[in-house]
């Protein structure tokens, strides 16, 4: 009984956290500054969000078929999502799109890539 | 447990709104590329949540599927980009962007 | 052939895990299409030790878990830009890889883009340098510090001496 209290708090903490994670990634899609940027952003709700919500998911889940899908979902979300953004941005850097460069904080943006 | 399943539900569909207005105010086709590819991941969370909050775990298989797809689609919009051809025929005029 | 009798069998495997239907019709339905899944990749040449790396499997766990520390600890800097999006000094790092072989180069550069903050632009294989953007200086020291490369490396195979 102890157990499974434990269990299913430590559940919902991580579906908690997965939920803020997934919310702050999509407002960093939304507020960061160019396209290079906003992958980042991407990069919470795949990994980060998407992780600790199928985590969540997999304490709650009722039989070990069910986990090993939430366990094959997790391991193809971390195989082709880090590989869809690379390819964005391959695509985005052959396209002539300059990134948003600043060496230091106080050092004003720059529009170009040092190559 | 069901009232957290419908707050995870509710997180992940005003990200999904948020998305939406990245890929309609994307200024580049990247940005639009990637909200896209941000709201296929948020509609695979979504159908697994939503699978757990009414007791049937059988939409796992969708979400599966619909992982692999949306990784395919990307990359196949984004290929669509470069060759302007899905398949392996690359019209002359872009064969030297191929590498 | 012995690649296609080994992906035979997890495929099955995998059927059988998924499936929860067994009855003898299906069951033999099942085998049957693993086998032909198999027999059409090692017909399209995409079973080798790339696309089946069975030495990778003994050492995956070890690392999977140290990238999912740093995927977190990574997590929670991004979301401390996002909160104040001026903090972003976006920039531009070549990274050099210690890997030897394409797989391995491909998997660095995927570690790279999978810890948030982080993401890999251009892969170069000719000098085996990723060009990764980061965003703030932080992220790029955590990448060019060299110990994602030991990690990814510790994955490789040991260079087969007079390679």
């Amino acid at each position: 009984m102890m157990v499974e209290n434990i269990v299913t708090i430590i559940a919902i903490f991580s579906l908690s956290a997965g939920a803020l994670g997934v919310l702050f990634g999509a407002l960093g899609l939304l507020r960061l500054g160019d396209v290079y940027q906003r992958m980042h952003g991407a990069g919470i709700i795949d990994t980060g969000g998407a992780g600790l919500i199928l985590f969540g998911l997999l304490l709650a889940s009722p039989e070990w078929t069910v986990s090993l899908r939430l366990v094959l979902i997790g391991l193809l979300l971390g195989l082709t999502s880090p590989t869809a953004t690379h390819a964005i941005a391959r695509a985005a850097h052959f396209a002539g799109v300059k990134p948003l460069i600043k060496t230091s904080p106080d050092a004003p943006i720059e529009k170009g890539a040092n190559e | 447990m069901i009232l957290w399943f419908s707050i995870t539900l509710m997180a992940i569909g005003v990200s999904l709104l948020l998305a939406l207005a990245r890929a309609a105010l994307g200024p580049t086709a990247f940005d639009r590329v990637l909200a896209v590819n941000s709201i296929g991941s948020l509609a695979v969370l979504a159908i697994c949540v939503y699978g757990f909050f009414d007791g049937r775990p059988e939409f796992l298989d969708i979400a599966l599927l619909y992982a692999l797809i949306n990784f395919i689609g990307t990359i196949s919009v984004l290929k669509y980009f470069r060759a302007g051809t899905l398949g392996d025929h690359v019209p002359p005029e872009k064969q030297q962007d191929m590498q | 052939m012995r690649s296609v009798y080994v992906s035979t069998i997890l495929m099955f495997g995998l059927w059988l895990a998924l499936s929860g239907h067994y009855t003898p019709l299906l069951l033999a339905l099942g085998a049957l299409s693993a086998l032909g899944v198999s027999l059409l990749a090692k017909r399209m040449n995409v079973l080798d030790e790339e696309g089946l790396p069975m030495g990778i499997l003994f050492r995956l766990p070890r690392v999977t878990l140290w990238i999912i520390w740093e995927i977190l600890k990574s997590n929670l800097g991004v979301i401390r830009v996002i909160i104040a999006p001026s903090k972003a000094a976006p920039q531009l790092v070549t990274v050099s890889a210690g890997q030897h072989t394409a797989a391995g180069l491909v998997t660095h550069a995927n570690f790279i883009t999978l810890t948030p903050g982080t993401v890999s632009v251009q892969v170069d294989e000719d000098r085996n340098e990723i060009i990764v953007h980061g965003l703030t200086q932080e992220f790029c020291d955590a990448t060019t510090d060299g110990s994602m490369d030991a990690k990814v490396s510790l994955l490789e195979k040991r260079k087969v001496s007079g390679a």
